[in-house]
Protein backbone atom coordinates (compact mmCIF):
# COMPACT_ATOMS: atom_id res chain seq x y z
CA UNK A 1 0.00 0.00 0.00
CA UNK A 2 1.70 3.57 -1.04
CA UNK A 3 -0.78 5.97 0.09
CA UNK A 4 -0.19 10.10 0.04
CA UNK A 5 -1.00 12.41 3.15
CA UNK A 6 -3.97 14.78 1.48
CA UNK A 7 -3.37 18.36 1.86
CA UNK A 8 -4.21 20.07 5.20
CA UNK A 9 -6.69 22.87 3.62
CA UNK A 10 -8.80 19.93 1.76
CA UNK A 11 -8.90 17.88 4.86
CA UNK A 12 -12.18 19.50 6.61
CA UNK A 13 -14.05 19.12 3.49
CA UNK A 14 -13.14 15.97 2.25
CA UNK A 15 -14.11 14.60 5.99
CA UNK A 16 -17.53 16.40 5.44
CA UNK A 17 -18.07 14.86 1.83
CA UNK A 18 -16.61 10.74 3.29
CA UNK A 19 -19.66 11.99 6.17
CA UNK A 20 -22.60 12.38 3.61
CA UNK A 21 -22.14 9.63 1.42
CA UNK A 22 -22.00 6.50 4.17
CA UNK A 23 -24.86 7.14 6.53
CA UNK A 24 -25.64 3.61 6.35
CA UNK A 25 -22.77 1.52 7.33
CA UNK A 26 -22.22 -0.15 10.70
CA UNK A 27 -19.51 1.20 12.30
CA UNK A 28 -18.64 4.59 13.61
CA UNK A 29 -15.81 6.77 12.89
CA UNK A 30 -15.01 9.54 14.67
CA UNK A 31 -11.82 11.60 15.25
CA UNK A 32 -10.79 12.76 18.49
CA UNK A 33 -10.31 15.66 19.08
CA UNK A 34 -12.59 16.75 16.36
CA UNK A 35 -11.17 19.74 14.40
CA UNK A 36 -12.59 21.87 11.84
CA UNK A 37 -9.99 24.09 11.01
CA UNK A 38 -6.53 21.97 11.11
CA UNK A 39 -3.35 24.28 12.68
CA UNK A 40 -0.87 21.75 10.18
CA UNK A 41 1.30 22.02 7.18
CA UNK A 42 2.73 19.44 4.70
CA UNK A 43 6.60 19.48 4.36
CA UNK A 44 8.24 16.66 3.16
CA UNK A 45 5.64 14.23 3.20
CA UNK A 46 4.50 15.12 6.90
CA UNK A 47 2.35 16.75 8.73
CA UNK A 48 3.86 19.45 10.89
CA UNK A 49 2.64 21.77 13.17
CA UNK A 50 0.60 21.67 16.42
CA UNK A 51 -2.04 20.19 15.16
CA UNK A 52 0.16 17.31 13.22
CA UNK A 53 -1.43 14.42 15.26
CA UNK A 54 -4.72 15.54 14.60
CA UNK A 55 -4.51 15.82 11.35
CA UNK A 56 -3.39 12.94 10.66
CA UNK A 57 -6.06 11.47 12.60
CA UNK A 58 -8.47 13.18 10.40
CA UNK A 59 -6.77 12.04 7.57
CA UNK A 60 -6.43 8.61 8.41
CA UNK A 61 -10.44 8.26 9.19
CA UNK A 62 -11.02 9.92 6.03
CA UNK A 63 -9.57 7.50 4.04
CA UNK A 64 -10.70 4.57 5.86
CA UNK A 65 -14.40 5.50 5.99
CA UNK A 66 -13.75 6.47 2.23
CA UNK A 67 -12.27 3.02 0.96
CA UNK A 68 -14.18 1.05 3.70
CA UNK A 69 -18.24 -0.76 3.17
CA UNK A 70 -18.41 -1.18 6.90
CA UNK A 71 -17.32 2.55 7.72
CA UNK A 72 -19.17 5.51 8.36
CA UNK A 73 -17.49 8.48 9.58
CA UNK A 74 -18.90 11.07 12.17
CA UNK A 75 -17.68 14.65 11.09
CA UNK A 76 -17.57 16.93 12.49
CA UNK A 77 -20.62 16.66 14.98
CA UNK A 78 -20.89 13.30 15.88
CA UNK A 79 -24.40 11.48 16.53
CA UNK A 80 -23.77 10.07 19.78
CA UNK A 81 -26.89 8.33 20.08
CA UNK A 82 -25.97 6.30 16.33
CA UNK A 83 -26.05 2.35 16.42
CA UNK A 84 -23.79 0.26 16.03
CA UNK A 85 -19.95 0.02 17.65
CA UNK A 86 -17.85 2.75 17.47
CA UNK A 87 -14.03 3.30 16.72
CA UNK A 88 -12.45 7.23 18.16
CA UNK A 89 -9.46 7.65 16.16
CA UNK A 90 -7.39 9.18 18.37
CA UNK A 91 -3.40 10.19 19.26
CA UNK A 92 -2.77 7.17 20.76
CA UNK A 93 0.74 6.17 19.51
CA UNK A 94 -0.32 2.83 18.27
CA UNK A 95 -2.15 1.72 21.26
CA UNK A 96 -5.39 0.38 21.63
CA UNK A 97 -8.15 1.97 24.52
CA UNK A 98 -11.47 1.50 25.94
CA UNK A 99 -11.01 3.89 29.29
CA UNK A 100 -10.93 7.71 29.38
CA UNK A 101 -9.76 9.34 32.53
CA UNK A 102 -12.38 11.81 34.25
CA UNK A 103 -12.06 15.31 35.18
CA UNK A 104 -13.34 17.64 37.99
CA UNK A 105 -12.91 21.42 39.86
CA UNK A 106 -11.14 21.75 43.19
CA UNK A 107 -11.25 24.66 45.40
CA UNK A 108 -8.50 24.59 47.90
CA UNK A 109 -9.52 28.05 50.49
CA UNK A 110 -6.44 29.96 52.34
CA UNK A 111 -7.08 31.70 55.30
CA UNK A 112 -4.69 33.60 57.43
CA UNK A 113 -6.13 35.79 60.77
CA UNK A 114 -3.10 37.79 61.33
CA UNK A 115 -4.49 41.31 60.87
CA UNK A 116 -0.95 42.97 60.38
CA UNK A 117 -1.39 43.15 56.75
CA UNK A 118 2.19 43.28 56.03
CA UNK A 119 2.73 39.94 57.57
CA UNK A 120 -1.00 38.82 56.51
CA UNK A 121 0.31 39.22 53.14
CA UNK A 122 3.30 37.22 53.39
CA UNK A 123 1.40 34.36 55.32
CA UNK A 124 -1.03 34.10 52.45
CA UNK A 125 1.68 34.54 50.01
CA UNK A 126 3.66 31.17 51.71
CA UNK A 127 0.13 29.33 52.37
CA UNK A 128 -0.59 30.15 48.13
CA UNK A 129 2.89 28.30 47.17
CA UNK A 130 2.12 25.45 49.66
CA UNK A 131 -0.84 24.61 48.27
CA UNK A 132 0.52 25.15 44.08
CA UNK A 133 3.87 23.33 45.54
CA UNK A 134 1.28 20.24 47.21
CA UNK A 135 -0.77 20.03 43.90
CA UNK A 136 2.29 19.36 41.80
CA UNK A 137 2.69 15.15 40.72
CA UNK A 138 4.77 13.72 42.98
CA UNK A 139 6.35 9.90 43.65
CA UNK A 140 9.01 8.32 45.75
CA UNK A 141 10.04 6.62 42.75
CA UNK A 142 8.74 7.75 39.61
CA UNK A 143 10.65 11.07 37.89
CA UNK A 144 6.48 12.44 37.56
CA UNK A 145 8.16 16.03 37.28
CA UNK A 146 9.89 15.47 33.73
CA UNK A 147 6.66 13.35 32.73
CA UNK A 148 5.51 15.16 29.63
CA UNK A 149 4.61 12.16 27.67
CA UNK A 150 2.02 11.18 30.70
CA UNK A 151 4.04 7.79 31.14
CA UNK A 152 2.93 8.05 34.66
CA UNK A 153 0.64 10.73 35.31
CA UNK A 154 -1.64 9.98 32.71
CA UNK A 155 -2.66 7.54 35.52
CA UNK A 156 -2.62 10.14 37.98
CA UNK A 157 -4.78 12.30 40.25
CA UNK A 158 -3.26 15.63 38.99
CA UNK A 159 -4.05 19.46 39.56
CA UNK A 160 -3.89 22.19 36.30
CA UNK A 161 -3.83 25.67 37.93
CA UNK A 162 -7.11 27.34 37.10
CA UNK A 163 -7.12 30.79 38.81
CA UNK A 164 -7.38 32.35 42.69
CA UNK A 165 -9.92 34.64 43.83
CA UNK A 166 -9.08 36.95 46.91
CA UNK A 167 -11.60 36.45 49.91
CA UNK A 168 -12.18 37.65 53.29
CA UNK A 169 -9.84 35.69 54.67
CA UNK A 170 -7.57 34.87 52.09
CA UNK A 171 -7.57 33.40 48.75
CA UNK A 172 -9.56 30.45 47.00
CA UNK A 173 -7.37 28.70 44.75
CA UNK A 174 -9.17 26.33 41.80
CA UNK A 175 -7.87 23.88 39.92
CA UNK A 176 -8.78 21.94 37.12
CA UNK A 177 -8.47 17.92 38.18
CA UNK A 178 -7.73 15.06 36.05
CA UNK A 179 -9.27 11.85 37.46
CA UNK A 180 -8.90 8.19 36.98
CA UNK A 181 -10.64 5.35 38.89
CA UNK A 182 -8.89 5.40 42.12
CA UNK A 183 -9.91 9.24 42.32
CA UNK A 184 -12.04 9.88 45.43
CA UNK A 185 -12.98 13.33 47.57
CA UNK A 186 -10.97 11.58 50.17
CA UNK A 187 -7.55 11.66 48.00
CA UNK A 188 -8.34 15.22 46.85
CA UNK A 189 -8.67 16.90 50.44
CA UNK A 190 -5.32 14.24 51.59
CA UNK A 191 -3.57 16.50 49.01
CA UNK A 192 -3.80 19.47 51.15
CA UNK A 193 -4.49 18.61 54.44
CA UNK A 194 -0.62 19.06 55.33
CA UNK A 195 -0.83 22.54 55.28
CA UNK A 196 -2.21 24.90 58.03
CA UNK A 197 -3.85 27.60 56.27
CA UNK A 198 -6.03 25.63 53.89
CA UNK A 199 -9.39 26.08 55.45
CA UNK A 200 -11.60 23.99 52.98
CA UNK A 201 -11.16 21.55 50.31
CA UNK A 202 -14.31 21.91 47.77
CA UNK A 203 -14.04 19.01 45.13
CA UNK A 204 -16.80 17.85 42.65
CA UNK A 205 -16.03 15.25 40.00
CA UNK A 206 -17.51 16.84 36.70
CA UNK A 207 -17.23 13.93 33.94
CA UNK A 208 -16.78 10.47 35.37
CA UNK A 209 -13.89 8.32 34.05
CA UNK A 210 -15.32 6.37 30.82
CA UNK A 211 -14.92 2.73 30.72
CA UNK A 212 -16.05 0.79 27.36
CA UNK A 213 -17.31 -3.13 28.13
CA UNK A 214 -17.04 -4.37 25.01
CA UNK A 215 -17.85 -8.07 24.97
CA UNK A 216 -14.91 -10.62 25.29
CA UNK A 217 -15.13 -11.73 22.04
CA UNK A 218 -15.33 -8.61 20.28
CA UNK A 219 -11.85 -7.77 22.25
CA UNK A 220 -10.41 -10.33 21.28
CA UNK A 221 -11.31 -9.88 17.77
CA UNK A 222 -10.07 -6.23 17.99
CA UNK A 223 -7.06 -7.03 19.56
CA UNK A 224 -6.31 -10.00 16.59
CA UNK A 225 -6.72 -7.15 13.90
CA UNK A 226 -4.20 -4.91 15.51
CA UNK A 227 -2.37 -7.99 15.89
CA UNK A 228 -2.00 -8.73 12.64
CA UNK A 229 -0.81 -5.51 11.63
CA UNK A 230 1.46 -4.57 14.39
CA UNK A 231 2.20 -7.83 16.13
CA UNK A 232 0.69 -6.53 19.31
CA UNK A 233 -1.79 -5.04 20.44
CA UNK A 234 -1.48 -2.57 23.74
CA UNK A 235 -3.71 -1.03 25.78
CA UNK A 236 -3.27 2.87 27.48
CA UNK A 237 -5.98 5.51 28.33
CA UNK A 238 -7.78 8.29 26.90
CA UNK A 239 -6.06 11.50 28.62
CA UNK A 240 -8.81 13.39 29.60
CA UNK A 241 -12.87 13.06 28.74
CA UNK A 242 -14.23 14.25 25.15
CA UNK A 243 -16.23 12.44 22.71
CA UNK A 244 -14.71 8.80 23.70
CA UNK A 245 -16.56 9.43 26.64
CA UNK A 246 -19.71 11.25 25.39
CA UNK A 247 -20.59 7.50 23.65
CA UNK A 248 -23.09 5.30 25.49
CA UNK A 249 -22.87 2.35 23.18
CA UNK A 250 -20.32 0.08 24.87
CA UNK A 251 -18.49 -1.44 22.08
CA UNK A 252 -16.09 1.14 21.73
CA UNK A 253 -12.59 1.51 20.80
CA UNK A 254 -9.92 3.99 20.67
CA UNK A 255 -6.67 3.99 18.25
CA UNK A 256 -4.38 5.75 16.57
CA UNK A 257 -0.91 5.53 15.17
CA UNK A 258 -0.11 9.53 15.90
CA UNK A 259 1.68 10.87 18.70
CA UNK A 260 0.45 14.14 20.48
CA UNK A 261 3.31 16.70 19.75
CA UNK A 262 4.99 15.13 17.13
CA UNK A 263 4.86 15.30 13.52
CA UNK A 264 2.97 13.18 11.37
CA UNK A 265 4.79 10.85 8.46
CA UNK A 266 2.83 8.96 5.83
CA UNK A 267 4.74 5.77 7.09
CA UNK A 268 2.60 6.66 10.23
CA UNK A 269 -0.52 7.13 7.94
CA UNK A 270 -0.01 3.98 6.00
CA UNK A 271 0.21 2.07 9.17
CA UNK A 272 -3.11 3.98 10.24
CA UNK A 273 -5.06 3.21 7.43
CA UNK A 274 -4.01 -0.40 7.77
CA UNK A 275 -4.58 -0.69 11.07
CA UNK A 276 -8.16 1.25 11.46
CA UNK A 277 -9.32 -0.63 8.86
CA UNK A 278 -8.71 -3.83 10.26
CA UNK A 279 -11.01 -2.92 13.41
CA UNK A 280 -13.40 -1.71 11.31
CA UNK A 281 -13.54 -4.61 8.54
CA UNK A 282 -13.79 -6.67 12.35
CA UNK A 283 -16.13 -4.63 14.10
CA UNK A 284 -18.13 -4.68 11.04
CA UNK A 285 -17.98 -8.47 10.86
CA UNK A 286 -19.47 -8.99 15.18
CA UNK A 287 -22.40 -6.60 14.92
CA UNK B 1 15.27 -29.27 36.40
CA UNK B 2 16.15 -27.08 39.64
CA UNK B 3 12.81 -26.21 41.06
CA UNK B 4 11.89 -24.81 44.87
CA UNK B 5 10.83 -27.42 46.81
CA UNK B 6 7.92 -25.59 48.12
CA UNK B 7 6.15 -23.02 47.44
CA UNK B 8 8.07 -19.18 48.11
CA UNK B 9 6.63 -15.27 47.65
CA UNK B 10 8.22 -12.92 46.59
CA UNK B 11 6.97 -9.12 46.74
CA UNK B 12 5.09 -9.35 43.45
CA UNK B 13 4.53 -13.11 42.51
CA UNK B 14 4.36 -16.73 44.23
CA UNK B 15 6.71 -19.04 43.06
CA UNK B 16 5.36 -22.94 42.84
CA UNK B 17 7.14 -25.95 41.96
CA UNK B 18 7.60 -27.59 38.42
CA UNK B 19 8.69 -30.09 36.69
CA UNK B 20 9.09 -28.80 32.68
CA UNK B 21 10.34 -25.11 32.59
CA UNK B 22 9.00 -21.78 33.63
CA UNK B 23 6.14 -20.61 33.44
CA UNK B 24 4.19 -17.06 34.61
CA UNK B 25 0.74 -17.29 34.98
CA UNK B 26 0.88 -19.87 33.31
CA UNK B 27 2.17 -18.75 30.13
CA UNK B 28 5.73 -20.58 28.98
CA UNK B 29 8.73 -18.29 29.09
CA UNK B 30 9.82 -18.86 25.90
CA UNK B 31 10.63 -17.06 22.28
CA UNK B 32 7.00 -17.77 21.31
CA UNK B 33 5.43 -16.51 23.57
CA UNK B 34 7.79 -13.06 24.28
CA UNK B 35 5.95 -9.62 23.46
CA UNK B 36 6.75 -5.92 23.27
CA UNK B 37 10.35 -6.58 24.45
CA UNK B 38 11.29 -2.61 24.28
CA UNK B 39 11.66 -0.83 27.67
CA UNK B 40 10.14 -4.26 28.90
CA UNK B 41 9.63 -7.97 28.08
CA UNK B 42 5.88 -9.41 28.67
CA UNK B 43 4.55 -13.05 28.08
CA UNK B 44 1.35 -13.33 26.19
CA UNK B 45 -1.16 -15.79 24.81
CA UNK B 46 -4.16 -14.93 22.99
CA UNK B 47 -6.31 -13.81 25.70
CA UNK B 48 -3.14 -13.72 28.80
CA UNK B 49 -0.20 -11.18 29.47
CA UNK B 50 2.20 -10.98 31.98
CA UNK B 51 4.23 -8.04 32.38
CA UNK B 52 7.85 -6.86 32.93
CA UNK B 53 8.47 -10.41 33.44
CA UNK B 54 12.25 -9.67 33.11
CA UNK B 55 11.96 -8.56 36.85
CA UNK B 56 11.18 -12.60 37.53
CA UNK B 57 12.65 -14.37 34.93
CA UNK B 58 16.15 -13.00 35.60
CA UNK B 59 15.67 -13.31 39.10
CA UNK B 60 15.32 -17.21 38.82
CA UNK B 61 18.35 -17.48 36.16
CA UNK B 62 20.41 -15.99 38.71
CA UNK B 63 19.40 -18.59 41.52
CA UNK B 64 19.61 -21.70 38.73
CA UNK B 65 15.91 -21.96 39.13
CA UNK B 66 14.82 -24.12 35.52
CA UNK B 67 11.21 -25.42 36.22
CA UNK B 68 8.71 -22.84 37.97
CA UNK B 69 4.90 -21.92 38.13
CA UNK B 70 5.02 -18.30 38.57
CA UNK B 71 1.65 -16.79 39.55
CA UNK B 72 1.19 -12.56 40.11
CA UNK B 73 -0.09 -12.25 43.35
CA UNK B 74 -1.18 -8.16 43.20
CA UNK B 75 -4.43 -7.49 43.79
CA UNK B 76 -4.59 -3.11 43.88
CA UNK B 77 -4.15 -0.83 41.09
CA UNK B 78 -1.56 1.01 41.01
CA UNK B 79 -2.66 3.21 37.67
CA UNK B 80 0.61 5.56 37.84
CA UNK B 81 2.24 2.18 36.60
CA UNK B 82 1.23 2.14 32.54
CA UNK B 83 1.22 -1.58 32.87
CA UNK B 84 -1.85 -1.30 35.53
CA UNK B 85 -3.50 1.07 33.04
CA UNK B 86 -3.12 -1.69 30.05
CA UNK B 87 -4.52 -4.48 32.10
CA UNK B 88 -7.22 -2.21 33.29
CA UNK B 89 -8.25 -1.24 29.92
CA UNK B 90 -7.59 -4.85 28.46
CA UNK B 91 -9.92 -6.69 31.43
CA UNK B 92 -6.77 -8.55 33.02
CA UNK B 93 -6.30 -8.34 36.27
CA UNK B 94 -3.55 -6.74 38.07
CA UNK B 95 -1.78 -9.76 39.12
CA UNK B 96 -1.13 -9.62 35.44
CA UNK B 97 1.75 -7.40 36.46
CA UNK B 98 4.35 -9.00 38.03
CA UNK B 99 7.50 -6.20 37.51
CA UNK B 100 8.82 -4.80 40.54
CA UNK B 101 7.19 -1.21 40.62
CA UNK B 102 11.01 0.16 41.93
CA UNK B 103 12.13 -1.10 38.90
CA UNK B 104 14.26 -3.46 40.90
CA UNK B 105 14.96 -7.81 40.06
CA UNK B 106 12.66 -9.16 42.88
CA UNK B 107 15.03 -8.74 45.58
CA UNK B 108 12.08 -10.25 48.33
CA UNK B 109 11.85 -13.28 45.90
CA UNK B 110 15.87 -13.15 45.74
CA UNK B 111 15.97 -13.40 49.27
CA UNK B 112 12.99 -16.35 49.67
CA UNK B 113 14.76 -18.20 46.68
CA UNK B 114 18.41 -17.69 48.67
CA UNK B 115 16.67 -19.37 51.53
CA UNK B 116 14.79 -21.87 50.15
CA UNK B 117 15.36 -25.83 49.80
CA UNK B 118 16.22 -26.54 45.72
CA UNK B 119 15.48 -29.52 44.54
CA UNK B 120 16.32 -31.45 41.06
CA UNK B 121 19.40 -32.13 38.96
CA UNK B 122 19.89 -29.38 36.73
CA UNK B 123 18.83 -31.07 33.04
CA UNK B 124 21.97 -31.52 31.53
CA UNK B 125 21.38 -30.89 27.94
CA UNK B 126 23.17 -27.01 27.56
CA UNK B 127 22.61 -25.20 24.94
CA UNK B 128 24.97 -22.23 23.17
CA UNK B 129 25.41 -21.10 19.36
CA UNK B 130 27.74 -23.10 16.65
CA UNK B 131 29.08 -19.64 15.49
CA UNK B 132 29.32 -16.13 15.76
CA UNK B 133 25.82 -14.42 16.50
CA UNK B 134 25.73 -10.39 16.08
CA UNK B 135 22.47 -8.16 16.07
CA UNK B 136 22.97 -4.14 15.93
CA UNK B 137 19.76 -2.14 16.26
CA UNK B 138 19.29 1.81 17.56
CA UNK B 139 19.42 0.56 20.87
CA UNK B 140 23.12 -0.69 20.63
CA UNK B 141 24.61 -4.03 19.49
CA UNK B 142 25.16 -7.33 20.81
CA UNK B 143 27.25 -10.30 19.72
CA UNK B 144 27.39 -13.46 21.34
CA UNK B 145 30.01 -16.77 21.04
CA UNK B 146 30.32 -19.82 21.29
CA UNK B 147 31.13 -21.55 25.15
CA UNK B 148 32.59 -24.43 26.47
CA UNK B 149 29.96 -26.71 28.12
CA UNK B 150 29.34 -26.47 31.50
CA UNK B 151 31.39 -22.64 31.74
CA UNK B 152 27.63 -20.78 31.63
CA UNK B 153 27.50 -17.42 30.37
CA UNK B 154 30.10 -14.45 30.77
CA UNK B 155 28.91 -11.22 29.97
CA UNK B 156 31.06 -8.15 28.88
CA UNK B 157 28.79 -5.25 29.51
CA UNK B 158 28.63 -1.44 28.26
CA UNK B 159 25.52 0.79 28.91
CA UNK B 160 26.62 4.41 28.38
CA UNK B 161 30.03 4.85 30.04
CA UNK B 162 29.81 2.35 32.77
CA UNK B 163 31.21 -1.37 32.49
CA UNK B 164 30.18 -4.35 34.12
CA UNK B 165 31.68 -8.18 33.36
CA UNK B 166 29.79 -10.93 35.10
CA UNK B 167 29.80 -14.79 34.86
CA UNK B 168 26.51 -16.27 35.67
CA UNK B 169 25.71 -19.95 35.25
CA UNK B 170 21.60 -20.06 34.83
CA UNK B 171 21.67 -23.47 35.95
CA UNK B 172 23.45 -23.66 38.97
CA UNK B 173 23.47 -21.38 42.31
CA UNK B 174 25.70 -18.08 41.95
CA UNK B 175 27.40 -15.98 43.68
CA UNK B 176 25.56 -14.64 46.63
CA UNK B 177 27.19 -10.68 46.60
CA UNK B 178 27.05 -10.73 42.28
CA UNK B 179 22.80 -11.46 43.43
CA UNK B 180 22.72 -8.90 45.96
CA UNK B 181 24.52 -6.22 43.74
CA UNK B 182 21.67 -6.74 41.00
CA UNK B 183 18.75 -7.66 42.50
CA UNK B 184 19.36 -4.23 44.16
CA UNK B 185 19.98 -2.12 41.01
CA UNK B 186 16.99 0.10 39.62
CA UNK B 187 15.82 -0.52 36.01
CA UNK B 188 17.97 2.24 33.70
CA UNK B 189 14.51 4.37 32.99
CA UNK B 190 14.74 5.14 36.99
CA UNK B 191 18.58 4.87 38.02
CA UNK B 192 20.42 7.32 39.37
CA UNK B 193 23.30 6.78 37.39
CA UNK B 194 24.89 4.19 34.75
CA UNK B 195 26.89 2.22 37.02
CA UNK B 196 23.46 1.02 38.70
CA UNK B 197 21.79 1.02 35.40
CA UNK B 198 24.60 -1.63 33.75
CA UNK B 199 24.40 -3.67 37.10
CA UNK B 200 20.79 -3.56 36.42
CA UNK B 201 21.20 -4.88 33.02
CA UNK B 202 22.40 -8.25 33.66
CA UNK B 203 19.12 -9.06 35.27
CA UNK B 204 17.43 -8.32 32.03
CA UNK B 205 19.91 -10.07 29.83
CA UNK B 206 19.85 -13.45 32.03
CA UNK B 207 16.04 -13.13 31.56
CA UNK B 208 16.02 -12.40 27.56
CA UNK B 209 19.72 -14.95 26.65
CA UNK B 210 18.68 -17.26 29.25
CA UNK B 211 15.61 -17.76 30.47
CA UNK B 212 13.58 -16.70 27.23
CA UNK B 213 16.23 -17.61 24.82
CA UNK B 214 17.48 -20.56 26.34
CA UNK B 215 21.13 -20.21 26.27
CA UNK B 216 23.42 -21.32 28.92
CA UNK B 217 27.20 -21.28 27.85
CA UNK B 218 27.82 -17.91 26.21
CA UNK B 219 30.21 -15.45 25.86
CA UNK B 220 28.20 -12.25 25.40
CA UNK B 221 29.19 -8.86 24.51
CA UNK B 222 26.96 -6.06 24.77
CA UNK B 223 26.64 -2.04 24.12
CA UNK B 224 23.28 -1.00 25.65
CA UNK B 225 21.25 2.30 24.97
CA UNK B 226 17.68 2.96 25.84
CA UNK B 227 14.74 0.17 25.29
CA UNK B 228 17.65 -2.32 24.91
CA UNK B 229 14.98 -5.37 25.02
CA UNK B 230 14.68 -4.81 21.45
CA UNK B 231 18.35 -6.16 21.02
CA UNK B 232 18.59 -8.77 23.95
CA UNK B 233 15.09 -11.14 22.86
CA UNK B 234 16.35 -10.03 19.27
CA UNK B 235 19.54 -11.93 20.02
CA UNK B 236 18.15 -15.24 20.94
CA UNK B 237 15.64 -14.49 17.63
CA UNK B 238 18.10 -14.24 15.19
CA UNK B 239 20.11 -17.40 16.34
CA UNK B 240 16.80 -18.94 15.77
CA UNK B 241 16.20 -17.91 12.58
CA UNK B 242 19.96 -18.58 11.26
CA UNK B 243 19.82 -21.77 12.84
CA UNK B 244 23.25 -21.78 14.89
CA UNK B 245 21.51 -23.36 17.82
CA UNK B 246 23.91 -26.04 19.45
CA UNK B 247 22.18 -27.93 22.16
CA UNK B 248 24.72 -30.42 23.95
CA UNK B 249 24.69 -33.34 26.68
Amino acid sequence: MSLTLPPVDELGDTARDTAGTASDQPVNLVVEPSVAVVNATVKDRTYHGADAAAAGCLAAATTVAAGSQNARLQYSDPTAEATGPWLVVAPLAGHLSTVATGSGHATVSVGVSDENVHTRLGDVRDAVDAVLTAAQPSHDVYPVAEDDAGVFTNGMTTFDFNGATETALGVDITFDVSITPATTTDRVEATFEDIDAVTAVDYEPTDDVSVAEPTEECRAQVEDAVCRVLGDAQYEWLPGPGTFSSLANETRFAFGMATTGTPYDETTFERDVEVLTAIVETLGGIR
Amino acid sequence: MRTVAEPIVGSEVTVKPATDGITINGIPADLDHARKADVRVDLATDRQRAFITEHVLGVLGLHGIEAAAVTGRVSEWSFDRPEHRFCYAAGLPPSSVVGHPAGLPNPDLSTALADADIVGTADETRTTVSEPVTVTTEQGSITVEPREYGEGIRFDVTYEDAEITAEIDPKAANDPGLIEDITSATTPYLSPDTTTAVTHSLADLLSDIAVIGGFDDLRVTVDLDDSYHTLTIGLPRAAHERGVIDRRE
